[in-house]
């Protein structure tokens, strides 16, 4: 009887099954591409950013302040998106250098389980934008958030202190610094913003006011920059090409 | 037909089969899992709940695997034995239980490491947790069923 192979022959159709499908989900750009579901209309989207409150003042950013893209970012340093995305935009960065603003709001989930260390990270940054080392800290949290995101609270405080020595803070500002007022307003002030836009999860970015970046726009660097090409066609200023024309 | 063996073993064979389906919706799950893993693509940290802290922990990977990849492998394996099964090869179905006993240990200590280590569940994790607690309670309902 064929009762003895069958079983066999359904265990080859399942395993190709199963490696071809593998391989579609993996070639697939769409998947975690659902339409960004609070990425209004244009004219809408840029209606409710003008009504925003203004978050803190100043925001911390970088760039060109009359660049012709502008990133805005609401992030949560334990989010790993976030630290895929800040990944990303160092790419960004590399290749646009200050043509591409950015700016980084805080937006920290702390009632997430497994975010508890989200608010004292946010704290560390802005303490150390206290001494002018914002994006340096910025960049050590986010590049250092496996290690530090899993610690208790003291020990990620001392873990925070220790990357302040390391960028040539000093310490003993940057801990009073942390529990102040001035640091703790600014972060408010971002979440205010954050909340009224409104932030549902983070890294929520906003590209030159007028829509939110979807998942893949921000997890795919193909993707990112794609977006960002658009923006400066859009407005009228090709950039990395024509950098190299202007120079001739 | 002809002997009471085969008989007996035909009786049983829906739970087997059963078993090989279940194995399938885990299956399906973690090489989801594996490939998402893979394409380095991360789901945005929500307001509600943290998937992305257990899919990028620590213990995401083992030895430079994705865990979900060995996931993949076991379940593959329980389908071929459970499948195997279910056409009367008895000797398997033991080796079957043998196989989801050892996921479900497996299980547990995932279900540790995100209850207790990292302080989240990711819910597609948790559905291989179901799934694997099913083969294991469909393989010892087979064994009591045979017992009777």
């Amino acid at each position: 009887m064929s009762n003895k192979n069958l079983p066999i022959f359904i265990i080859v159709i399942v395993l190709i099954a199963v490696v071809i499908a593998a391989i579609a989900l993996f070639r697939n750009p769409g998947t975690t591409t659902p339409p960004p579901k609070n990425t209004n209309t244009n004219s809408n989207f840029a209606d409710t950013y003008a009504k925003l409150p203004p978050g803190a003042q100043p925001s911390q950013s970088k760039g060109d302040p009359a660049a012709k893209v502008t990133i805005e970012e609401f992030g949560d340093f334990s989010c790993p998106t976030c630290g895929l995305f800040h990944q990303n935009l160092k790419d960004i960065e590399k290749s646009y250098g200050s043509k591409v603003r950015i700016i980084f709001r805080h937006f920290p989930l702390n009632n997430v389980r497994g975010h508890e260390n989200s608010y004292n990270a946010a704290r560390a940054a802005e303490a150390a934008g206290r001494q002018g080392r914002f994006w340096e800290m910025q960049n050590l949290l986010f590049t250092n958030q496996k290690t530090w995101t899993v610690m208790s609270e003291g020990e990620a405080k001392k873990t925070f202190s220790d990357y302040a020595k390391s960028i040539g803070i000093d310490v003993a500002n940057f801990e009073q610094e942390m529990l102040g007022q001035l640091v703790s307003a600014r972060i408010a002030d971002d979440m205010n913003r954050g909340k009224a836009v409104p932030v549902n999860g983070t890294p929520t970015v906003i590209i030159n006011g007028n829509r939110m970046l979807a998942n893949n726009e921000i997890a795919n660097l193909p993707d990112l920059r794609a977006v960002i090409e658009a923006e400066f066609q859009k407005a009228g200023a090709p950039a990395q090409s024509n950098s190299n024309q202007n120079a001739q | 037909m002809s002997t009471p063996e085969i008989n007996n073993a035909s009786k049983i064979a829906l739970i087997p089969l059963l078993a090989a389906l279940v194995a399938l919706v885990g299956l399906g799950d973690s090489v989801y899992l594996t490939v998402q893993h893979y394409k380095n693509e991360l789901p945005p940290c929500e307001i509600v709940h943290g998937c992305e802290l257990v899919l990028t922990s620590a213990w995401s990977e083992i030895l430079g695997v994705p865990t979900s990849l060995f996931g993949a492998i076991a379940y593959f394996i329980a389908f071929a034995l459970a499948l195997l099964a279910a056409f009367g090869n008895r000797s398997l179905w033991t080796l079957f239980g043998v196989q989801a006993v050892l996921m479900s240990l497996f299980t547990l200590w995932l279900l540790y490491l995100q209850g207790y280590v990292i302080g989240a569940f990711c819910q597609f994790c948790l559905l291989s947790a179901i799934t694997t607690f099913t083969l294991l309670i469909l393989f010892i309902v087979s064994k009591l069923f045979r017992a009777k």
